[in-house]
Order: C-alpha cells, then sequence, then structure tokens
C-alpha cells in the first residue's frame, strides 16, 4: 500500500517507515504460496496426465475421492492466494490514479472472496452429492 | 524531476531500448502470472460445472467446452501450459534469489536461456505425451 491509502502515523510518514512495516508478511506469504503451488501442481500435472481421457465422466470420478477433492481445495486455495498478492503488485505497479487504484484492489479482494467461494462449494458438492 | 536536470541519466526509454533476454524473461514472469489468473478462472468453471453436474455436466462446463474445442481452443490450452510451466520455471529462479544464490550475470543469464529451455521442453513434451 501507498503511504497514503495506509493508517500510518505522520510520525512513521515522515520517516518513511509507513510501507516498510506491512511489506514483510505480503513478501512471506507469495514465498509460502509458490513452494505449495509447485509441489502439488507436480501432483495436479501427474493427476491429469494418468487419465485416460478428459471426459466429463473421467474428471468427475477421478476428483470425486475425498483425498483428491481435498488435494485440489487445497491447490486451489494456494493458487488463488497466490494470484491475489502477484494481481496486487500488478495493480500497485501500473494504475497510478489513486482513487482508481485502490478502486481496483478493492474489485480485486471481491473477486479473489467470489473465486474462493467458487473453490469450496465445488469441493463440498463433489465429496458430498446432495 | 530529471526532465529539469539534463545532465542526470535516465532510466532505459522503453520504447527505444533493446531489452537484454534476463529483462524479457523478467516482465515475461509477470505476463504470465496475468495469463495464468485469466486461465485460473476458465479452470474453476470447469471445476464448477463438474462438481453440480449429474449425468450430464452443469452450466459453465459445456459453454467452455464448446468455446475451447477446436483451432482457438489448441491455442488456448498450448499457451496456458506454456505460462504454466514459465512462470514455475522462473518462479524457481526467484526462489534461489531469496537463498542468495545466483546473482552473478553469467548465472542470471543461463538460469534465464533454462527457464525457456524448460518452458518449451516441458510444454512440447505434455502435448506429446497428452496428443
Amino acid at each position: 500500500m501507498s503511504g497514503q491509502l495506509s493508517q500510518a502515523s505522520a510520525l512513521a510518514a515522515a520517516k518513511n517507515h509507513g510501507s516498510a512495516k506491512s511489506g514483510t508478511i505480503h513478501w512471506w506469504w507469495q514465498r509460502l504460496t509458490a513452494i505449495s503451488n509447485l509441489i502439488l501442481s507436480g501432483w495436479f500435472v501427474c493427476s491429469l496426465v494418468a487419465l485416460p481421457d478428459f471426459s466429463y465422466p473421467t474428471l468427475r470420478q477421478a476428483y470425486a475421492s475425498p483425498v483428491c477433492a481435498g488435494l485440489l481445495g487445497v491447490f486451489g486455495l494456494s493458487i488463488i492466494v497466490h494470484m491475489r498478492l502477484g494481481l496486487q503488485v500488478v495493480i500497485e505497479d501500473y494504475v497510478h490514479h489513486k482513487g482508481l487504484k485502490l478502486f481496483k484492489l478493492v474489485m480485486l479482494n471481491l473477486y479473489t472472496a467470489v473465486l474462493v467461494g467458487i473453490l469450496m462449494l465445488s469441493m463440498i458438492k463433489l465429496v458430498a452429492p446432495l | 524531476m530529471a526532465y529539469h536536470q539534463p545532465h542526470r541519466p535516465l532510466s532505459p526509454h522503453l520504447q527505444v531500448y533493446r531489452l537484454p533476454l534476463v529483462a524479457i524473461v523478467s516482465i515475461s514472469h509477470r505476463i504470465s502470472g496475468v495469463v495464468l489468473s485469466a486461465g485460473l478462472v476458465i479452470l474453476l468453471g470447469f471445476l464448477w460445472g463438474i462438481a453440480f453436474g449429474g449425468a450430464e455436466p452443469a452450466a459453465p462446463y459445456p459453454v467452455l467446452r464448446d468455446l475451447l474445442d477446436g483451432w482457438f481452443g489448441r491455442i488456448f490450452w498450448v499457451v496456458l501450459t506454456f505460462a504454466f510451466f514459465f512462470h514455475m520455471g522462473n518462479g524457481m529462479r526467484h526462489l534461489f534469489w531469496d537463498i542468495g544464490k545466483g546473482f552473478a550475470l553469467c548465472t542470471a543469464r543461463a538460469s534465464a536461456v533454462a527457464v525457456l529451455v524448460w518452458a518449451v521442453g516441458a510444454t512440447a513434451v505434455l502435448w506429446g505425451v497428452m496428443l
């Protein structure tokens, strides 16, 4: 976040420490999810390549088991968090208008929440068909 | 401001400056990340259709399947898988930098080439296996 958007005190802003205090957690989560994405991508690609075909019944049967659906859910969450952090940086770097930047960052959070909702509902439905 | 101080060095003008390979690979990491973000929505659409389908797949699945049929679909999947392997390879390069390794210019050039070879190779092998 830029200094103008943060809640930093006047002294903190003057000392220019405003953004440094919240930057490391972003960096750290980006790396954590990078590593989990790497590991889970290996599983995901192998699980896809091992399928005889990509028809609907095959895909449904393959990912409906609790273990596969669970792994898919964790993989999806990891990917979505990583995407959220990456797109935040892209917006912060390339959108220069302050109001538009704030609007797009808020929209990104809403978008992320919708994607997580789609993922979670799909996982529940896959494992426990109603 | 640099504009008022003509003797100050300027950053490269992107319109006329020929980017070195490491710079092209660097910006491609962002571009591939944005491409993958777009691909994620499509994949979640398929997932939703699979999860909520009965004998036949549910809502976005048939539309997406028909949209990604034929030459457009081929290009889409090849671009998406290339972006995936590229972002994966270059992401590992970033993780090595994070632990302080691989900063020498010759190493950075070599790893950039390695990432490109990996991305092209992995994409080709994947589609070779699948087709």
